[in-house]
């Protein structure tokens, strides 16, 4: 270790308490910052993670219900015409319904549930378990095991008399934040004719097109829309960034992570100046016997980095008691990549603002050592 | 005036124990200026804090005008302190955003004292100790000749009975050190004060009335 | 206390930069609990302004409907009947779809909102115009967020890509899941509900919600219990909240509030490490001056004295900082993002940080108690 190294770390060890309340200030920024993140990306997930991730390649609303899918109702016979647009591979029906459920015997929920056939490019892929495929099989997010979700469980729909099993588990396909399960969508269209029985027709939600490998998807959805002007069609992913409140959560948690970046900036900037005024008279005195003010100004340097490496071994112990302790329907996970890249960017902000009051460094006069202490 | 009394100070705890001061007894009068001179760590600083009512002794007494510091309680030895002690320190301690003027006048103000009536006495104490020309600057802006002469007229400014200096000249060259402690002695033996200066500077301790020498915390001869 | 405040004072006056350079760091603080606070409760105003909107005492759903406004399903003349159980003084419908709001060819998502006016159902805040009543089918008021993409008074819009309606006021901003709203006759409702989905039965017989006014002197919990005997007489099974039960069980609010809340709640347990901090490195800064003026005679009450104004001063100058800093960024971000800063939030979270603050200075209080007057002997350093 070379003689700024000794010089930090001696100075850290002298005030271990200081050292010991920065790192965990800046700990807890950087948790703040992470899990800003984290619990942004976990909430999008779960309002949005149905639509967004399944390998479909477009999907197809009514140009009514501006990106709604509550709103969406497709004519089935527009299926036909869809498939017959030149790129289209191949298209299915969607469906999603809000249901009352009881899950396994408990109490009394919200659902999410999704018609979708197994082989449909939009069906979710099964992590644990089996494709439901005989009537009155079904599979939902883990994120719900702990209502008891689990293969073998019993779902009770609460208005219509279709009993349901859970027979697989798929991951990061909820819907709406509430429990989402998927059945074949002949299926779906029985509970939905159930629910509504004075109702003649059931309308799907949407269509998920699969187009050939060698056509352009922004074409295929724009022949979509010339040939059924009440269609539209766009990628899943997109459709699931426009949703309804999606992207108001993510600005919020865009804006609060950026706040919060700004302020482990200001607090590594403010104590490092407090500490530097604690410090100006062994500062005097180094510079007399000869430090130059590039060194003390790297000794502080390599305590900032200092502080920041302990505040992201704080933050790293705090991220995983808030993944330990979360609730399921708000899971944090420890993502080490989103750690470390936070914990730079901390470090740079940090470093950036302290510079400034590193400044007066250079202007410390070796003199000051030999004059009395007001 | 001062009586200490076989004073006794062990510092710090189990077989990290030092005894700083041991037996020390010593009678200091209204007019008298005394030295405590001795090598570092021979338990000056500690004394002093003890006679100043800064620190309490392990065992032994201190009276001031006859009243016993050890009946005095913190807030007691905070009011002794402020009105009837001044302090001249190595440190003059002066708050770095007030003036020279309101850092002597601040003394007043602790003490309970108008703050007019201090402000008169504040510029009476700086025109005698030279420092009117100084009275509107920062601490910053004064030499360590001068700071010290600040702190003599804020340990002034109270009239105190008696004045303790603890290594007023120990961060000033020897002119400007011999000027303070002049000036030492003619505000405390010209005007009926007792005083108390503790250095470990021989030619300093001379100006004394009498000087009280310390080896090992234990008073060698007088 | 007199000289501790005048010391700060002067402080503040000549050194500004001591005192400032603490006050930068909580501003950055405050303001970041401040935005938090703020996106919260724009968030919970934005998911819920439509229950908000109105002056009822309680709200009347069917059982099926598991208190969620969209689903909700009462005959209207159910609602008839709740107005003859004792203890209520009125009782209007409210009832809402999602749907598209069209303007000079521009389209976009809205919440329809069926009211009975003069009823507890009526918005109470009426900005410009007036609301439409029963029988005026080609009529609606619009919300302030509405309003603020570009439709007046005056102008025409098409409701669910077919209904053409003429905008007749402005209400206070009551949005509904994160739309703006519009207010239209019951009717318009059912109509434009029955358009737009089919399936789920919307007739003018039924109803959204009922929302019941009480009596004056009547306990709302009281009436609620008679409320849902009364109609299950007429064999049909309800639940009856009150308001604050019903926006709470609006999707999505529940998990804004334990989600944000968490994270504000880490926030200012930040402010308290920090100020706390701060607090105790100034202590430490000024330690030797702090001793010397304890060996002149300043008391403990002078030096926490100082301490604790320097404080009061950091906290008001940081919550002032803060609220403008986040009202700014409020008024800076597009208007998508969901920040839209209120004096009582904002004032809440000042308090919240005032004790946080006052509980940092209480560890350095501690400090400053323990700081030994014969410090100001010996060596300098």
């Amino acid at each position: 270790m070379g003689t700024v190294g000794t010089l930090a770390m001696g100075q850290l060890r002298r005030a271990p308490w200081h050292t010991a309340a920065v790192s965990v200030v800046l700990g807890m920024l950087i948790s703040l910052v992470v899990v800003f993140g984290v619990v942004g990306d976990a909430q999008v997930r779960g309002l949005s993670g149905a639509l967004a991730s399944n390998d479909a390649d477009l999907w197809v609303l009514a140009t009514g219900a501006q990106g709604a899918l509550s709103a969406s109702r497709v004519d089935p016979e527009l299926l036909g015409t869809v498939a017959a647009i030149e790129g289209v591979a191949g298209v299915e029906p969607v469906g999603e319904v809000r249901v009352g459920v009881r899950i396994d015997g408990g109490g009394l929920l919200d659902a999410s549930l999704w018609g979708i056939d197994p082989a449909s490019s939009a069906a979710p892929p099964v992590t644990e378990g089996s494709v439901p495929g005989a009537r009155g099989e079904a599979i939902v997010d883990g994120a719900d095991r702990h209502l008891g979700a689990v293969p073998g469980a019993r779902v009770d729909l609460v208005d219509v008399s279709l009993p349901l099993r859970i027979v697989g588990l798929t991951e990061g396909r909820r819907f709406a934040s509430i429990p989402t399960i998927t059945i074949p969508y002949a299926r779906w269209v029985e509970v939905v004719d159930g629910l509504n029985p004075d109702s003649d027709d059931v309308f799907p939600t949407a269509f998920a097109v699969e187009i050939d490998a060698a056509a352009d998807s922004s074409e295929v959805a724009d022949a979509i829309s010339v040939a059924a002007p009440m269609l539209v069609a766009a990628p899943p992913g997109q459709l699931a960034a426009e949703l309804p409140g999606i992207d108001g959560l993510r600005s919020s948690f865009g804006t609060a992570a950026l706040v919060a970046l700004v302020a482990v900036a200001a607090v590594g900037a403010a104590f490092t100046r407090l500490q530097v005024e604690q410090d100006l008279r062994v500062l005097s005195t180094l510079r007399a016997i000869g430090a130059s003010p590039r060194v003390l100004r790297r000794i502080y340097q390599v305590r900032v980095a200092l502080f920041v490496l302990l505040g992201a071994a704080v933050a790293a112990v705090l991220i995983g008691l808030a993944q330990l302790l979360s609730p399921p329907q708000i899971p944090i996970t420890f993502e080490a990549r989103t750690l470390a890249a936070v914990t730079f960017a901390t470090w740079v902000a940090a470093a950036l603002a302290a510079g400034r009051g590193l400044r007066g460094l250079r202007r410390l006069d070796p003199a000051d050592v030999l004059r009395a202490p007001a | 005036m001062l009586v200490a009394d076989r004073l006794h100070k062990v510092v710090g705890d189990g077989a990290l124990a030092v005894t700083a001061v041991d037996e020390v007894s010593l009678q200091v009068e209204r007019g008298e200026l005394i030295a405590i001179v001795g090598p570092s760590g021979s338990g000056k600083s500690t004394l002093l804090a003890m006679l100043g009512a800064l620190s309490t002794p392990t065992d032994g007494t201190v009276r001031i005008d006859g009243v016993d510091l050890s009946d005095l309680d913190e807030r007691g030895r905070s009011e002794l302190r402020s009105r009837r002690l001044g302090f001249v320190l190595q440190r003059p301690a002066l708050v770095p955003f007030l003036t020279v003027s309101e850092n002597v006048v601040l003394a007043g103000q602790i003490a309970g004292r108008p703050k007019s009536m201090a402000s008169e006495r504040a510029d009476q104490l700086l025109t005698a100790l030279g420092l009117e020309d100084r009275s509107g600057h920062r601490p910053a802006a004064l030499s360590g000749g001068e700071l010290q002469r600040v702190a003599l007229a804020r340990a002034l400014l109270n009239d105190p009975v008696i004045v303790l200096a603890d290594e007023p000249t120990a961060n000033l060259d020897a002119q400007q050190g011999r000027a303070v402690v002049a000036l030492l002695a003619e505000h405390t033996r010209g005007q009926g004060r007792a005083g108390v200066l503790v250095t470990h500077d021989e030619s300093v301790a001379a100006v004394a009335d009498r000087t009280l020498r310390l080896i090992d915390g234990r008073l060698a001869d007088s | 206390m007199r000289l501790a405040i005048r010391l700060v004072w002067l402080e503040l006056r000549r050194s500004p930069s001591r005192l400032l350079r603490s006050a930068v760091t909580l501003t950055v603080l405050a303001a970041l609990a401040m935005v938090l606070v703020s996106l919260v409760d724009t968030l919970d105003r934005r998911s819920t302004g439509v229950l908000r909107a109105v002056e009822a005492d309680l709200v009347v759903f069917n059982v099926e409907a598991r208190q969620q406004v969209l689903r909700s399903r009462v005959p209207r003349p159910a609602t008839i009947g709740v107005g003859f159980v004792d203890g209520v003084h009125e009782v209007g419908v409210l009832s809402v779809v999602p749907t598209t709001v069209t303007h000079e060819g521009d389209q976009q998502r809205a919440a329809l909102v069926g009211f009975n006016a003069r009823t507890p159902a009526e918005p109470v805040r009426v900005l410009e115009g007036r609301v439409p009543t029963d029988g005026e089918p080609n009529i609606a008021a619009i919300d302030a967020a509405l309003q603020r993409t570009g439709i007046e008074v005056g102008d025409r819009i098409i409701l669910g890509g077919s209904l053409e309606v003429e905008v007749v006021g402005v209400v206070a901003e009551a949005m509904f899941l994160q739309q703006p709203s519009v207010w239209v006759p019951p009717e318009v409702w059912a109509r434009t509900g029955a358009r737009a989905f089919p399936e789920r039965g919307y007739a003018e017989a039924i109803v959204g919600i009922g929302l019941v006014e009480v009596q004056v002197g009547q306990n709302p919990a009281e009436v609620a219990p008679d409320i849902v005997a009364e109609l299950a007489e007429e064999d049909l099974d309800v639940e009856v909240v009150s308001v604050r039960e019903a926006v709470a069980s609006v999707p999505g609010v529940s998990a804004i509030r334990a989600t944000f809340g968490g994270l504000v709640v880490l926030a200012i347990g930040v402010v308290v490490l920090v100020s706390a901090g701060l607090a105790l490195l100034q202590v430490d800064r000024d330690r030797a001056r702090n001793a010397g003026l304890r060996a002149i005679g300043a008391g403990t009450d002078v030096l926490a004295g100082a301490l604790l104004s320097r404080l009061a001063v950091t906290w008001a100058l940081a919550s002032a900082t803060g609220a403008l800093l986040a009202t700014a960024l409020a008024a800076a971000v597009p208007a998508a993002v969901p920040l839209a800063v209120r004096p009582a939030p904002l004032a809440l979270v000042a308090a919240v940080l005032g004790v946080a603050v006052g509980a940092g200075g209480a560890v350095a209080l501690h400090r400053i108690r323990k700081i030994d007057p014969a410090e100001a002997l010996g060596e300098s350093w």
